[in-house]
């Protein structure tokens, strides 16, 4: 080596650390959406919206999710390095577009941690048979921000589950699921279910077969449902066999998570239908334990540690990617530096992510203790911002590619036209919930605030402080205010999509 | 041959790198300098910025390190790897035969050891080659 130690050294390339079969990319692909928690969070809400509706709004919120998730895999192929919405959205619309696109998602990340907290408590204590516990509120808000400040520090010190051990638990949990859809529809079609389920008619799976405005709420659900679900198709090259895991595997994970999604809601109505969970929605965090312990008996612990394992271990896996943004907003000079300080020793970016934990507490305190219905609320309002983003990426997917989509029928399916579909779909999803939560008298529990439902008021507080933050961060005018748009190197683009030769 | 050194910019990792420059010295050994900067909590997204910040916080400590070694009169080399610290140490154990690795043994913190491991345990388990555990 000569004299060259001064500037920064190169990095090289470790043993194969990246390189995952086709089981673990079936367990990526569900882990990103953890779907035990999601069942446990909103399939309650969803059927006392609905009611027998619930399977097909299920299947139907899918399909935004399906159009979007082709603009994440078209963007993250030519812009792999920072990999998010933040950073495409720049790219494509600029910095106005990309700073509120980064806020969303750096937001529903950092909020969703205290729901996954409150959830993996309770259904923690019910596991142990503490149901008194479990519905004392004050106890299971200290236990959550318990648990909320120890999985911080524990991605702070930056220890992490083994794959292994994270492919074995992702796997335990469907299968709980699937046993307790399984036992639940036998003991529904053979008649021993409550007074109040009913019988499986083909109308279920129609998402307009309730024909309320209700709808437009449980679709939004259903989105939160599915979130993260477009990570699982953008497993490119990191897969043991590139050519054709990836696929296979995206496939399979889906699969197994509309037959999860659907036949749990199927087994609900079977088993309890919609007027237990009607009766319960006050009960809204726990009515999917109680459904379990209906279904299964002594067995019910089953699925109750499923849930807790699934919001747990989420909790994790979202408070990495929160803190990264953070961190990327911070090195591109979106937010100030602090934000992007990073615990050398421990390789994470420590300031960003205890920032994390901080407003997760901070919030989830607050909406707990105002809102009557805190999940119910913020899940929803969660899913305005979901929403939000999810369509702005689905059009930053085809401006970036604006000049491909021409040239071929692929690209103009699959990159231009698919996307924009699913953005307009989301977005007037978005208009639709809006306009719906302006009328307290259509809301979940009848709470009304400033005359608007909470989950609006809780979305337009958190819009309206993005645009502070963003406004007070274009006076300060750093560098990222003069960041251009631009267009897909066409070079990074196969020809088969309209791309010129590598 | 040479010596391999993990080091990560702690207190730990300090005192690993002075025992290691002396032996190299008294051996007349080379020393590999190694640190790994993947980021912790696995693959996903940001992964590749957050990599780059963690290089670029680690940058001058490393080259500290290195020039600490050159001014003791040793041949020193710093080596960053995309793996987690045994990983990297692995890869340069693979690669570039050292004849010993030596690591500290608190770099991993007490607790964190206690909880989930330590770096010298988990090394000693993969190693094929003499680990020096400095206090």
């Amino acid at each position: 080596m000569g004299d060259d130690t001064r500037t920064t050294p190169e990095v090289q390339p470790g043993l194969q650390a990246n390189a995952i079969g086709f089981v673990d990319a079936v367990s990526i692909g569900l882990n990103a959406t953890s779907p035990a928690y999601s069942l446990a969070a909103v399939l309650g809400p969803i059927v006392v919206l609905v009611g027998v509706a619930a399977p097909g709004a299920m299947l139907a919120s899918f399909v935004p999710m399906l159009l979007i998730a082709s603009a994440f895999y078209y963007l993250n192929r030519v812009d792999p390095d920072c990999g998010t919405t933040f950073s495409w959205v720049t790219r494509a619309m600029g910095p106005w577009c990309g700073w509120m696109g980064g806020w969303a998602i750096a937001m529903t990340g950092v909020l969703v941690v205290g729901s996954l907290a409150d959830v993996g408590v309770r259904f923690t204590l019910l596991m142990f048979g503490q149901d008194n516990l479990a519905s004392n509120d004050t106890v299971v808000m200290v236990l959550a921000v318990v648990l909320i400040v120890l999985m911080t520090w524990i991605c702070v010190i930056g220890t992490e589950l083994s794959g292994r051990l994270q492919t074995v638990l992702n796997i335990a949990q469907v299968v709980a699921l699937i046993v307790f859809a399984v036992v639940a529809i036998y003991q529904g079609a053979t008649g021993q279910g409550l007074p109040g389920a009913v019988s499986p008619s083909l109308e279920w799976i129609n998402p307009f077969a309730a024909g309320t405005a209700a709808l437009t709420s449980a679709l939004l659900l259903g989105v939160f449902a599915y979130w993260g679900w477009e990570s699982a198709v953008n497993l490119n090259e990191e897969t043991t066999d590139s050519a054709g895991t990836p696929g296979r595997a995206a496939i399979l994970s889906t699969l197994i998570l509309l037959a999860t999604y659907v036949g749990v809601a199927v087994a609900v109505l079977m088993l309890v239908g919609p007027t237990f969970l009607a009766d319960n929605a006050g009960d809204e965090e726990m009515v999917f334990a109680l459904i379990a312990q209906q279904a299964l008996g002594g067995w019910g612990w089953i699925v109750l540690l499923a849930v807790a394992i699934s919001a747990v271990a989420s909790t994790q896996t979202t408070i990495i990617p929160a803190s990264r943004t953070a961190l990327s907003m911070a090195r591109r000079a979106a937010i100030p530096a602090y934000f992007g300080r990073i615990s050398a020793r421990h390789r994470t970016p420590a300031v960003s992510t205890w920032w994390v934990a901080i407003i997760a507490i901070v919030w989830y305190v607050v909406v707990s203790t105002v809102s009557e219905n805190a999940l119910f609320d913020s899940l929803t309002a969660l899913s305005l911002l979901i929403a939000f983003y999810y369509s702005l990426t689905g059009l930053a997917c085809a401006i970036y590619y604006r000049r491909l989509l021409f040239k071929s029928v692929k690209a103009f399916v699959l990159i231009g036209l698919g996307p924009v579909v699913g953005a307009i779909l989301l977005f007037w999803l978005l208009v639709l919930s809006v306009i719906e939560m302006s009328n307290p008298e259509n809301s979940y529990g009848g709470v009304s605030w400033f005359g608007l439902g909470p989950p609006l008021v809780i979305g337009i507080f958190l819009f309206v402080l993005g645009l502070v933050f963003m406004v007070t961060s274009r006076i300060v005018d750093t560098a990222f205010w003069k960041e251009r748009p631009s267009v897909v190197d066409p070079d990074l683009v196969p020809v088969s999509e309209g791309g010129d030769e590598r | 041959m040479s010596l391999a050194v993990g080091f990560d910019g702690g207190e730990s990792a300090r005192h690993a790198l002075r025992a290691a420059i002396a032996l190299a010295r008294d051996l007349e050994e080379s020393l590999l300098i190694v640190c790994g900067v993947a980021p912790a909590g696995g693959m996903g997204e940001e992964y590749d910025v957050t990599a780059e910040a963690i290089v670029e916080e680690l940058a001058p400590a490393v080259n500290e390190a290195v020039m600490l070694a050159r001014d003791a009169g040793v041949e020193a080399e710093a080596i960053l790897v995309d793996a987690d610290p045994v990983g990297a140490l692995e890869t340069v154990m693979e690669e570039r035969k050292p004849r010993m690795l030596v690591v500290g043994y608190g770099s991993s913190g007490r607790i964190r050891a206690a909880l989930f491991g330590a770096v010298a345990p988990k090394l000693v388990d993969r190693a094929h080659v003499p680990v020096l555990v400095v206090p």
